[in-house]
């Protein structure tokens, strides 16, 4: 694989991964997390990867989000290879390209909801304006439908709420791609469905979603699902057969 | 009891790291804790081993000038007779004159210290005698019997221990006496003018070197002749200084009133208990001490705080389970309070060894600068300090562990699966714990960099004197040539003459060593504008500022010819020709001493020479130089590498008069640095608290700062899944703690603030600039660990992945 043949579907392509492993070290123990992975994950696409627990799922996630390093194989974000980056680079690159959603929010206590969301915005490298930073906060809290609560605290919010200040924050750089994580793990069935829903609205705005769920009924409302199991993609292609698909 | 032992001694055994760390911290700290506060007991508190040493006073003839300034303290011979006989107030009192004098018949002519004494001497300080006797009133004033008690040392190591040494003829300094008695082996001769001092031998108080002629003089000033008393229980100091002034006023008075130099001056006694005497300026010291060792135990609290916090919150697990089993708060503070317990009685036994040693090392080697440093062991007072010290550690630490534990939390906690805040310590808490380590560091780091910059200046400047290939010799004369003036000063023009011709030597200057040479101050009048003034005086040869490469500023130095004839000149150095001419030009002025006879000897001022400076003394004190023959001292200058032994040179003496034999050759060098002895010990101590400083506070922030991360785990997380760079990462670290460090440097600013005046007296001659820097070069020290502590466990982090921080590291 090289990065040309990439380029050349630039225009589709968000991610792809080619034969990516992950294994975790002990001094006795080798412990394959992930196994030659495959993956291409188009613009516009709605993806939900599903798998028992412990199969690798939020390992993938980690890795797919710049969070942690693959031990083998390659990476590209929009035709770029991102396997091996420095801190700063992968610092930049999930900043600008990737949006994160995490199954516990990961919210900031002290920081009001507004500032939460302003956070990626403080790290990005146009280095925006007060102003720009709060229209922009301010757009994407209306589009959770949070416009209200921006001067609030997460403790104040509802775990629905929090988990919607969690999007707006995810949005608000304008990423290439929202990693999803669980997004309704720790969150009661009528406030998952409503995380789900804003969601799928994002996704018929024309956001790239890539979800982690072991909720049968969240995957459906996926465009493409993928299963893992022990750390394998089941009925996987790799990258040139999935293009050519 | 045995369950909770065994678990704490489990705990112990399976955490080495963090027991280690705490007995080693704590050995340290309690070393250096109960090795000062035993120095502080021994110094400031423990009573002298005399009979009611609490009513002993020794008395100063404080001689004060016109204007109401202190002229000088010391006796002049008859007030001192006069006081001993008339006093009338004392229940006791003593008269000592110290002497350095050769024992005749000992081989290699040992020179010994002596003490001439009045019986109550032994009576007022209880000598214990190994054999004889001591003086009673056979040996009284006036009595003139020939008979001297040696000390115990001296019967070892100059009598090989004889037991038959009473009765026997002890010739000292060419006088014979009989020996009556041999001193018990632990008296402690009481160091009344220099710390250290001790008494090789005692001899009656009428054999005392003051020349006959002086003994009738009203202004002269000895300062080997002492007066020592013991107070009757119903008079205070105050009373008896009050009411003796006024009787030793009167009597000098009577006797002075024809000399109209002294016209407007007294006399005040001023009366010293010997604990104050013998410990001189010791307290200040120890106070500093105290401070310094208050500063390390602060920070090294903190310090074992911060790992006792990390350990427990560690545990949180194990104490939810015994909560859960129903284990009280009072319980958990009990199996607290044993495993701390069981570490610091480990680390308090390691401390303790640690001041023992110390404390002997400092007995040995710091007789010449410590008070009492032969008493220095641990003693009863060592091991109660080091039992409350530990048992005041152990329950600190127990009650701050306990504390921090949510006990209402701890059950739910485990419900959780150990999530939650069941062990949690407050925001204001670290912060609190930051500002106090930064505030103790910087107060600790500034005043010692100042003590040691101050040391250090003086060592550097004492270190560019030319002082290679001096030597200085000092001729011991038997007390029959003594008395011979004239006799003396032919002998020794011609001990000079044939040092001069021996090969080894380049030259040889008949003037005492410019180091340690106790001058006393001169009472000189300026002619022309009648002004008196005090410096410092010393008689020199033509050769002296030569040898010494003392630079001449203005005029010229001595010449052979002005030697020969004692002529009436005078040389002095730029700071007292300052203190007599505003624009420093004293050339041709004349000075007096004479206060008797009208100005017929007045001496011309014939050169100015640049102040020397003086290894041990932190200013340039005025002096004027004289050329008068006379001295028993030399400066030897050898030509390079070449050396004359003692042995060379009491042959030489001998062949030249068997009276005269080698006192002291000592090279300038040693001299030098005898003299910086106590500078070498206050920089080497300063030192070491800077180290120790700097060691605990950067464990110590560092540690802090590693749980203050740990704790801020998934915020870090948080702030690296949302694209914020390690520099980003890392000043947001540095601003969430930054509030803490500057309040830390504004309480330690505060704090030197309040000590401005003590520390104005310690910086002395640095300058403000100087200070200054040294403030700022510790501000900024503490700034930059304080940074480095943020930086270190946040680099830690981030060398792993970035999800750790967000879902700890488990998928």
């Amino acid at each position: 694989m090289t990065e040309q043949k990439i380029t050349n579907t630039q225009a589709d392509v968000v991610l792809a991964m080619n034969g990516i492993s992950k294994v975790f070290e002990t001094q006795e123990l080798q412990t394959y997390a992930l196994r030659s992975i495959d993956l291409c994950i188009y613009r516009g696409e709605y993806l939900s990867i599903s798998g028992p627990s412990g199969c690798g799922k939020s390992t993938l996630l980690s890795l797919l989000g710049l969070l942690d390093m693959p031990t083998s194989g390659e990476y590209f974000i929009e035709g770029k290879n991102v396997s091996s980056l420095s801190l700063n680079q992968a610092a930049d690159i999930r900043n600008a390209k990737i949006g994160f959603i995490f199954q516990s929010f990961n919210l900031i206590d002290e920081l009001s909801v507004f500032d939460n969301v302003a956070l990626p915005l403080r790290y990005h490298h146009s280095k925006p304006s007060k102003q720009v930073i709060a229209e922009k906060v301010k757009a994407c809290l209306e589009k959770v439908g949070l416009g209200h609560r921006m001067s609030h605290k997460p403790n104040q919010l509802s775990g629905g709420q929090q988990q919607r200040v969690a999007i707006a924050r995810a949005l608000v750089t304008e990423p290439a791609i929202l990693l999803v994580d669980e997004p309704t793990g720790n969150l009661d069935s009528k406030s998952g469905d409503q995380v789900m829903q804003v969601l799928s609205e994002l996704h018929a705005a024309g956001t790239t979603i890539c979800m982690v769920t072991h909720d049968p009924r969240y995957c459906d409302m996926a465009s493409r699902q993928l299963k893992l199991l022990d750390g394998e993609m089941l009925g996987a292609l790799g990258i040139k057969e999935q293009l050519s698909a | 009891m045995t369950y909770n032992l065994k678990n704490a001694l489990l705990n112990i055994a399976n955490h080495k790291v963090y027991s280690l760390s705490i007995v080693t911290t704590l050995s340290i700290v309690l070393s250096a804790l109960i090795t000062v506060l035993t120095l502080a007991y021994i110094m400031l508190l423990k009573p002298l081993s005399y009979p009611d040493q609490a009513r002993l006073v020794k008395a100063e003839y404080a001689q004060i000038d016109q204007t109401g300034t202190l002229n000088t303290r010391a006796f002049n011979y008859p007030a001192l007779i006069d006081l001993y006989k008339n006093h009338n107030l004392f229940e006791q009192v003593a008269l000592v004159y110290y002497g350095e004098q050769r024992l005749d018949d000992v081989a290699g002519l040992p020179i010994v210290n002596t003490s001439f004494v009045t019986p109550q001497w032994f009576d007022i300080f209880a000598i214990k005698l190994h054999l004889g006797r001591g003086f009673t009133q056979t040996e009284a004033l006036d009595n003139f019997n020939p008979v001297a008690v040696i000390s115990y040392q001296t019967w070892q190591n100059d009598f090989a221990s004889k037991e038959n040494i009473i009765g026997q003829t002890l010739s000292v300094g060419g006088q014979q006496f009989k020996i009556i008695g041999v001193a018990a082996a632990d008296f402690k001769s009481p160091a009344l003018i220099k710390t250290g001092q001790i008494t090789d031998v005692w001899l009656p108080w009428d054999y005392n070197l003051t020349s006959a002629e002086a003994k009738p003089i009203w202004w002269n000033r000895y300062s080997r002749s002492h007066f020592v008393a013991k107070l009757p229980n119903d008079i205070s100091i105050e009373q008896a200084s009050k009411k003796l002034s006024q009787y030793v006023d009167n009597v000098w008075q009577q006797h002075i009133d024809t000399e109209a130099f002294f016209a407007g001056w007294h006399i005040d006694l001023e009366l010293n208990t010997l604990q104050t005497v013998i410990l001189k300026e010791t307290p200040q010291n120890i106070y500093w001490l105290i401070l310094a060792v208050a500063g390390l135990v602060i920070i090294a609290c903190v310090n074992i705080s911060n790992v006792f916090i990390v350990r427990t919150a560690a545990r949180k697990h194990t104490l939810a389970l015994s909560a859960a089993l129903g284990a009280s708060r009072f319980a958990l503070f009990k199996q607290f309070w044993l495993e701390i317990a069981l570490l610091i009685g480990l680390a308090s036994f390691v401390g303790l060894a640690l001041a023992a040693f110390f404390l002997v090392t400092l007995s040995d080697f710091a007789m010449a600068i410590l008070p009492r440093a032969n008493e220095l062991a641990i003693n009863e007072v060592s091991l109660l300090i080091t039992l409350v010290s530990g048992l005041i550690f152990t329950t600190l630490f127990a009650f701050l562990c306990t504390r921090i534990v949510n006990y209402q939390q701890l059950i739910t906690s485990l419900k959780s699966a150990g999530k939650g805040t069941s062990v949690q310590v407050g925001k204001r808490v670290w912060r609190g714990l930051v500002a106090f380590q930064v505030s103790v560091a910087c107060t600790l780091l500034f005043i010692n960099f100042l003590v040691f910059s101050v040391n250090k200046s003086n060592i550097d400047e004492a270190f560019t004197l030319p002082l290679e290939q001096l030597t200085n010799l000092k001729v011991n004369l038997a007390s029959h040539l003594a008395a011979d003036r004239d006799k003396v000063n032919q002998l020794l023009k011609q001990v000079a003459n044939e040092l001069a011709l021996l090969p080894e030597v380049a030259q040889v200057s008949r003037s005492s060593s410019p180091i340690n040479d106790n001058l006393i101050t001169w009472s000189l009048v300026e002619v022309a504008s009648n002004q008196t003034l005090l410096p410092y005086g010393k008689s020199v040869d033509e050769l002296y500022f030569s040898l010494l490469k003392q630079p001449i500023l203005q005029g010229r130095g001595f010449t052979s010819e002005d030697v020969k004839s004692n002529a009436n000149v005078i040389i002095i150095n730029d700071v007292l020709a300052d203190k007599m001419s505003s624009d420093g030009n004293a050339l041709g002025m004349h000075l007096s001493f004479d206060i008797t006879s009208g100005r017929e000897n007045d001496l011309v001022v014939i050169g100015v020479v640049k102040a020397m400076p003086i290894p041990g003394k932190t200013s340039l004190e005025p002096k004027a130089y004289l050329t008068r023959a006379g001295y028993n001292s030399f400066i030897i200058e050898f030509k390079h590498t070449q050396h004359v032994t003692k042995n060379t040179l009491n042959t030489l003496l001998q062949s030249i008069d068997s009276g005269l034999s080698v006192h002291q050759l000592v090279p300038l060098n040693t001299q030098r640095d005898k003299a910086l002895f106590r500078q070498y010990v206050v920089s080497g101590t300063t030192l070491m608290i800077i180290i120790a400083t700097i060691a605990l506070t950067s464990i110590g922030l560092i540690g802090i700062m590693r749980y203050s991360v740990l704790l801020r785990r998934a915020e870090i997380g948080i702030h690296l899944c949302v694209g914020a760079k390690p520099m980003a990462l890392f000043l947001l670290v540095f601003k969430q703690n930054g509030s803490a460090i500057v309040i830390g440097i504004l309480i330690s600013m505060a704090l030197l603030l309040a000590l401005q005046q003590p520390l104005q007296f310690i910086a002395g001659g640095i300058a403000q600039i100087m200070q200054f820097g040294m403030l700022f070069m510790t501000l900024l020290f503490v700034i930059s660990l304080g940074a480095l502590a943020c930086y270190l466990p946040l680099s830690t982090q981030l060398k792993r992945p970035a999800i750790y921080g967000v879902q700890g590291g488990q998928d």
